[in-house]
């Protein structure tokens, strides 16, 4: 187990754990498909950064830890914008051999927890509408739709610009 | 609870903060401390949360999913503030039952939702969570916040919870949990038995009630344990989610 001089990996752990789960609970299926991951382990190794996470999957929720027992099922190597990939469906093709993310083991845990996310319908209305009433709470959960999808196309031409930019530089 | 052989003369026992004590003993202590801070439990809660506690409980309830003509029942509701949010809920064609062990927090609650107008679909039951006064699937939903370490055999009141809710009816539990976060335990735990017990102290002149709240959330179960408890008490869809790095943790479990 790697030992780490700074807090920093652990903070990173609890904001990463903190905002899985945070988006996971806005869609009421989301325990359910977790829950199909209970006891499998997976290994993330940041490159770049030096550090290695550990996820598990415990009663629908995704706990992340720097520090964990037994032989990982799956583990997922490449630096964290290549790894940002994984969780934009439409750019798919992290699987892949000449994909700069690398999976080792068990490559149907990777699968999954893309199907997860992929799946994610959160339910923006439900909590806002609880805390500023019906009419307000959705026109806000409709602004925050709005948003979300703007900022996942900014993520995706983002991300193309970049490996546009490396494809340059190689050729 | 520990389970000891009773043919070798030993007696059952449970813990009440870190003291282990005879499991008939544990409801007359636990009833002891909440007599002594009754008329100072939102103090108390304020102290120990710094506040923060009003948002756990509006969160609490905000994703309870209680619809208008629900009948939802809060356990060790104490005084009141659950079932103030959650009468507003199920309106006037609901009601809302406030149980609580204690007569002391029952008087006060009683009182406080009356000073605040809130009649009507509320009702109040003295009722020991562990023997509950109420048929089979009686309720849409149950809470409990706050509450559920205080009681000294957990695994029988959440069956007596199960058992009073009716079939696709929810249970949710609001209890103080397990920090994970290195950092964050240290400061946690540094203000629970460093400056908590002092400001009880201080403020309500009660030491020692003050240490048995901080010494009983350390004695209670962790997130997965107490999830895994309620699967045993036959809820299913059993998840939780954390509120403050895990200083809190929301259960749920269904009755389906």
């Amino acid at each position: 187990m790697t030992e780490y001089i700074t807090p920093l990996p652990g903070v990173l752990a609890f904001a990463l754990e903190t905002a899985v789960n945070r988006v996971l609970q806005l869609d009421l299926e989301s325990p359910t498909r977790v829950k199909k991951l209970e006891g499998r382990l997976l290994q993330v190794d940041l490159e770049g950064l030096g550090i290695t996470l550990f996820f598990t999957f415990r009663h629908g929720v995704v706990r992340v830890r720097l520090k964990a027992e037994g032989t990982p099922d799956t583990v997922i190597s490449g630096t964290p914008v290549a790894l940002f990939s994984m969780a934009e469906p439409e750019d798919a093709d992290w699987g892949l051999p000449d994909s700069k993310v690398q999976i080792n083991g068990d490559a149907s845990l990777a699968r999954d927890l893309e199907r997860i996310f992929s799946k994610l319908e959160p339910d923006w209305e439900g909590p806002l509408a609880g805390m500023f009433g019906d009419v307000a709470g959705h026109q806000l959960a409709q602004g925050l739709r709005q948003g979300a999808e703007t900022a996942r196309d900014t993520a995706r031409s983002a991300s193309k610009v970049f490996s546009d930019i490396i494809k340059d530089r190689r050729s | 609870m520990e389970q000891t052989d009773k043919k070798a003369g030993t007696t059952d026992t449970t813990h009440f903060g870190y003291q282990d004590v005879a499991v008939e003993d544990k409801t007359r202590l636990v009833r002891g401390v909440f007599e002594s801070v009754a008329d100072k439990y939102d103090l108390m809660n304020d102290l120990m949360s710094f506040g923060v506690h009003r948002l756990w409980k509006r969160h609490f309830i905000a994703i309870s999913n209680i619809h208008p003509g629900q009948r939802v029942l809060d356990l060790a509701g104490g005084t009141g503030d659950i079932a103030a949010l959650m009468s507003k809920r199920v309106g006037s064609s609901g009601s809302v039952v406030l149980s609580d062990i204690n007569e002391a927090m029952l008087a006060v609650g009683r009182q406080r939702m009356e000073d605040r107008g809130i009649v009507g679909n509320i009702e109040y039951s003295l009722a020991n969570a562990e023997k509950l006064p109420f048929a089979d699937g009686e309720f849409d939903a149950v809470t409990i916040a706050f509450g559920l370490r205080n009681v000294t055999d957990q695994p029988v009141a959440l069956r007596e919870m199960y058992r009073v809710l009716k079939p696709g009816g929810r249970a949710m539990i609001l209890e103080f949990s397990k920090v994970e976060f290195e950092s964050l335990k240290k400061i946690y735990d540094g203000y629970s038995f460093g400056i908590l017990p002092r400001l009880g102290k201080l403020v309500a002149d009660d030491e020692d009630s003050y240490r048995y709240l901080a010494e009983s959330i350390r004695k209670h179960p962790g997130q997965d344990e107490l999830a895994d408890m309620m699967v045993d008490a036959g809820f299913s869809r059993v998840t939780y989610r954390n509120l403050t790095g895990g200083i809190v943790a929301i259960h749920s479990g269904h009755h389906d």
